[in-house]
């Protein structure tokens, strides 16, 4: 067994991030609850195995993740049964600036940040299909690489790449039609363009 | 500046971002980035869009998270 003590005061620090990684996978508290205890229950039995001095985080979201696919391995299955719009590639920033090679102001995407809010950024995320949110909850929030991922997951790198295209592109709609209820106005309304 | 430059520059912009680029292109697209100031802005708002979509996923655990979960490895280590 693991030395305790060592531990809990290497691993448990890591509980928030894991929880926040938990709660975009299952989108319910109690069930990111028990995956981050069931997360730890595993590393703590497997502690031997980590070699010190390795990215302890990436080895504790890697083991998260894993338990998570595996216990719901179901939802990864049918991806071809939820199929998102096409949405348009730099959808957001295309939104802002309306006219080909034009810039967009910093004061019309400091407009966008400013209108959006942490729930509005978690709702969009949990609005996605399984099958996108995966790789979209890998790569920007857990930072993993396209490989890593498609081990994971167990598809193909091409097939990590095209999901992850598609679930940040309609994260983009998502939070730009957000940023449109809270008042922003449409590239061919009245943003100064200067 | 050169269209054809721009569309190859914005189309690596994730891949570029994710650092899954290889070394040549990406040399080639600071040298764009560094001449395009257009697309050196696109490049910028989905830097910042990713740095912001990642700093508003964090949520608070509940406050006896940690303590349960403590709780449970000392069970295990009891048995």
């Amino acid at each position: 067994m693991a030395d305790t003590a060592n531990f809990e005061r290497d691993a448990l620090q890591h509980a928030h991030r894991l929880y926040s990684a938990a709660l975009r996978m299952t989108r319910n508290p109690a069930d990111a609850e028990d995956l981050v205890q069931e997360t730890f229950l595993k590393a703590y039995r497997g502690y031997e195995g980590f070699t010190e001095g390795t990215n302890l985080r990436a080895w504790l979201y890697r083991i998260l993740t894993n338990t998570f696919i595996n216990r719901y391995r179901k939802l990864q299955r049918r991806p071809h049964e939820v199929e998102l719009d096409e949405v348009q590639d730099l959808y957001l920033y295309r939104k802002l600036a309306p006219l080909e090679g034009n810039r967009v102001a910093r004061s019309a995407e400091d407009q966008v940040f400013e209108a959006l809010e942490g729930a509005d950024v978690r709702n969009a995320i949990d609005s996605l299909p399984a099958p996108y949110r995966m790789p979209v909850l890998m790569a920007d929030i857990q930072g993993f690489s396209y490989k890593e991922i498609a081990a994971m997951l167990e598809i193909p790198i091409g097939t990590v790449m095209s999901r992850l295209h598609r679930g940040r592109k309609a994260l983009q709609r998502l939070l730009w039609e957000t940023a449109r209820e809270q008042g922003i106005v449409d590239s061919t309304g009245d943003f100064d363009h200067g | 500046m050169d269209r054809g430059s721009c569309i190859r520059a914005l189309s690596r912009v994730y891949s570029y971002l994710d650092g899954e680029i290889r070394a040549v292109r990406k040399v080639r697209i600071r040298l764009h980035l560094r001449s395009c100031l257009n697309c050196e802005r696109a490049y910028e708002f989905e830097q910042r869009l990713l740095r912001f979509i990642r700093d508003h996923s964090r949520v608070e655990a509940p406050p006896e998270m940690v303590d349960r979960i403590r709780r449970s490895i000392r069970d295990l280590t009891r048995r």
